[in-house]
């Protein structure tokens, strides 16, 4: 009897041995599992994250190079990718993000355009935004499936000169037929005061009302599906212009046009103190005479035009001052070049 | 029985034995592993700081801020003496334009040197970053022109970058 319960004894550890042994494998082999996936996970992590830097590398170069010159044309093929882009109205930080990577903040440049984009092609335009010293150079963008219809029903020449200026390989119509856009997945109507749609058209549309020539200065509004206003906000110069057309609402306008107001007062206060320099260096004469007038009557009170981008209760005034200020900036220069005197800008 | 009993003992001995040595490669293999990861992160860190030293170096010179008025098609740059007065008068202190240049220059120093007519140093930016171990510094030749006395000298951009190398 106590043989048999001693060999069970023995079976018994046995089995656990053999059992213990199981669970080490087990256990050895989730491991290495654990190891080999850890591994297969962060390659793909790795290497999804590097797709994204690449793509976003690709559309930051283009947006940097963007910077450094006006009136040029390009486009960026991707694999079929989302991006939004973000600018804050209270801190004005504008910010780009690229399917999930992390969003990155661009301080220098001025982009409109839709605020998300999902897209294999994106195309980049760009203009030089000056007053008349150079600013900074604004960046207008969109995508293939994207349409701009300028509703011309008067044949405005107006209508037909902003026709005209949009780059050709942007996707324009100029008609009054809505049917163009229907192939389109994004659209903008556009018309110029006068000749826009006389009832409700059940689609966004923005209007422009120049209140000198079209490039000078004015507002522009931007009308809701059901016809109501969203926001009226001023534009000066044509690249100010050009990027309400291509802007998506009111208010990501105006927060890129506050971007741009910061840069130019920046600028502004740039040419003031070179004038002020320029004025201190220079003999007794017509010269010095043409400076102190640009100074003085010019750049100084172009300072006060723009603290904050107008709201459309002051947008005469200030508009018209920097519009003003801008025209006569521009005679006194060609005037000081042909007198011999140093330039302004 | 106790023969059997060994061998279970043995047996037990072999397998904890394999795990530990497993467990050992699989320690050894992360730490290489690691390594060679932050060893790459380090390498395109240092990289991407020199390029945007260089970045920063393309920038400067091409800045219509500094740049001559008159449309350039000579090699070498030209900038705007009063220009570049200009914004040593008022970039080179903390107000809202050292911020805004911030942006261009991050931490990096910014100088004019002019070495003809006269020999003249002028900061137009400074980061004032002192803890940094490195700098890479880029001179660039360029044309200075003097509007008021209608001269043109020469000198060079010079551009330190700082970074942690």
């Amino acid at each position: 009897m106590k043989n048999a319960s001693k060999i069970n004894k023995l079976n018994k550890k046995g089995v656990v041995d053999v059992q213990f042994n199981w669970i080490f494998i087990m256990i050895t082999g989730f491991v290495i599992l654990l190891f080999i996936v850890s591994i297969v996970l962060s390659q793909k992590k790795n290497s999804d994250t590097q797709a994204a830097y690449s793509s976003m590398n690709q559309i930051v170069t283009i947006l940097k190079g963007k910077q450094q010159a006006g009136n040029v044309y390009s486009e960026v093929s991707l694999p079929k990718t989302s991006m939004s882009f973000r600018c804050d109205p209270v801190t004005n930080y504008f910010t780009f993000k690229i399917e999930d990577s992390e969003r990155i903040q661009m301080p220098l440049e001025i982009i409109f355009g839709p605020r998300d984009v999902v897209s294999s092609k994106v195309q980049f335009w760009s203009q030089s935004f000056d007053v008349p010293f150079p600013v900074t150079i604004f960046t207008y963008m969109t995508t293939a499936n994207s349409i701009i219809m300028i509703y011309n029903n008067t044949d405005s020449s107006n209508a037909q000169k902003l026709f005209d200026d949009l780059p050709s390989n942007v996707t324009k119509k100029i008609t009054t037929d809505f049917n163009v856009i229907k192939d389109y997945t994004k659209y903008k109507i556009v018309c110029i005061e006068g000749s826009c749609p006389t009832s409700s058209i059940s689609r966004e549309y923005i209007k422009i009302s120049p209140a000198a020539g079209l490039y000078s200065y004015g507002n522009v509004t931007f009308y809701t599906k059901t016809n109501t206003v969203q926001g009226t906000v001023p534009y000066i110069s044509k690249a100010s212009l050009l990027g309400a057309l291509f802007s998506d609402n009111a208010e990501y306008y105006t927060c890129q046009m506050n971007r741009a107001m910061i840069q130019y007062e920046v600028k502004r206060s740039l040419v003031e103190k070179r004038l002020e320099l320029l004025y201190d260096d220079l003999n007794p004469g017509q010269c010095k005479v043409s400076i102190d007038v640009a100074l003085n009557e010019l750049v100084i009170p172009m300072r006060n035009s723009v603290l904050s981008w107008p709201s459309i209760t002051n947008i005469y005034s200030k508009s018209y001052g920097i519009d003003a200020g801008s025209t006569s900036l521009t005679v006194s220069n060609m005037d000081l070049t042909l007198g011999s005197c140093p330039k302004i800008y | 029985m106790l023969i059997k009993r060994k061998n279970g003992q043995v047996q037990l001995g072999e397998s904890t034995a394999v795990i530990v040595v497993v467990i050992i490669i699989l320690f050894f293999g992360i730490i290489f592993w690691n390594k060679i990861n932050s060893s790459d992160i380090q390498k395109i860190n240092t990289e991407s700081q020199e390029l945007s030293v260089i970045e920063i170096a393309n920038i400067v010179s091409e800045l219509p801020e500094l740049k001559c008025y008159e449309v350039n098609v000579n090699k070498i740059k030209c900038l705007d003496w009063y220009k570049v007065l200009a914004m040593n008068a008022t970039v080179n202190s903390n107000g809202p334009n050292y911020e805004f240049y911030n942006n261009y220059f991050k931490n990096s120093k910014i100088t004019i040197r002019q070495i003809y007519p006269t020999s003249v140093n002028i900061t137009i930016y400074d980061s004032k970053l002192s803890n940094n171990t490195k700098t890479l510094l880029i001179p660039i030749p360029v044309n200075i022109k003097d509007y008021v006395h209608k001269t043109t000298g020469y000198g060079l951009i010079i551009v330190e970058g700082y970074y942690k190398g």
